[in-house]
């Protein structure tokens, strides 16, 4: 084939190589462009990896300090929460004593009112109990107190609470405060509402009552 | 140019087309090698850490947490103090009434 190549034909040439050469710098750049975004994904990779290494990192040591000083400071967290505990106690013991303090006054001061008291402790024991047949032991000191009371006792459980029961003084003592102790003939039943007792109560079951209550 | 001439020209630029792709591709994969290096280097320089001054850190912070306990422990036991010696006529009264069982305001 030796013909020769008219001006129509070299136009077409040119037109083929000017398609050739640009597709093949389109298909570069293209590669180029691809490479430097994926450059960049490399990069902002590395970033986010480099973070979380350091953060594991930084926790890892954390981790070891706590675990190496963790028995140190439980030490230290629980002296410190025993000494809170113990003054708090304090505080109540102190709160408890003055409680005393005025009950003793009463006792001391207006019989009336402790007679009234002892009343309401018999009435109170009796009713938390299943006999019929209660001995009331009490102080040497209320010994008449208590014996005076006790027909009235029976009187109210019986109108008031409907609740039919004999109660007689029991012959042993006790040393309290003030307040008695109901039982049965066996004293297999038994009531403790001695001031003391009726202190204890209040300081485990009314008192963290009102001290969460005034500390809010 | 005869019809020879003409493909030997097309065969000559399909030829520097395919260099230059070529060409485009070895600095494609020496951008990529080049980010790779860039980003082993990066993580190597953001994870150094000085430990033991992430140690001492650490050590301080436990150290605050211990002394915050100890401080709101003393705070609870003042605001109680000061609560009770506040409010302690009523509240020896509300004890009186639960131990006597006078059922009326003692005093």
């Amino acid at each position: 084939m030796s013909e020769q190549v008219s001006i129509e034909e070299k136009e077409i040439l040119e037109a083929l190589l000017k398609e050739v050469r640009e597709s093949a710098q389109k298909e570069a750049e293209k590669i180029l462009k691809e490479a430097e975004e994926k450059a960049k994904e490399i990069l902002k990779e590395a970033e986010a990896r480099a973070e979380e290494e350091l953060r594991k990192k930084i926790e890892r040591i954390k981790k070891r300090v706590r675990s190496e000083v963790s028995s140190k400071i439980a030490l230290e967290k629980m002296r410190i929460r025993r000494e809170y505990l113990m003054e708090k106690e304090r505080i109540i013991e102190d709160l408890l004593s003055e409680v005393s303090e005025k009950i003793r006054g009463l006792i001391e001061k207006d019989t009336e009112k402790y007679k009234l008291c002892l009343l309401n402790l018999i009435i109170e024991a009796a009713l938390n109990m299943q006999n019929e047949k209660l001995f009331v032991v009490t102080t040497k000191r209320d010994t008449k107190l208590v014996e005076e009371i006790l027909p009235e006792a029976e009187k109210l459980l019986l109108e008031k609470y409907s609740r039919k029961v004999k109660l007689r003084l029991a012959e042993e003592k006790i040393e309290a405060l003030g307040g008695v102790i109901l039982r049965d003939e066996n004293s297999r039943e038994m009531y403790n509402n001695t001031i003391e007792a009726r202190i204890n109560r209040v300081k485990t079951e009314v008192l963290p009552k009102i001290l969460s209550e005034i500390v809010r | 140019m005869d019809e020879v001439g003409f493909i030997s020209i097309l065969i000559e630029e399909e030829r520097k087309a395919e260099l230059i792709i070529e060409n485009a591709k070895k600095k494609a994969e020496e951008i990529i090698e080049e980010a790779k290096r860039k980003a082993k280097a990066l993580i190597e320089e953001k994870t150094k850490i000085n430990e033991d001054e992430i140690i001492e850190k650490e050590l301080k912070y436990i150290e605050k947490e211990v002394e915050e306990l100890k401080k709101k422990l003393d705070t609870d036991i003042s605001n109680l103090r000061e609560q009770i010696n506040k409010k302690k006529a009523d509240i020896v009264n509300m004890l009186l009434q639960h131990i006597l069982l006078l059922g009326e305001k003692y005093e």
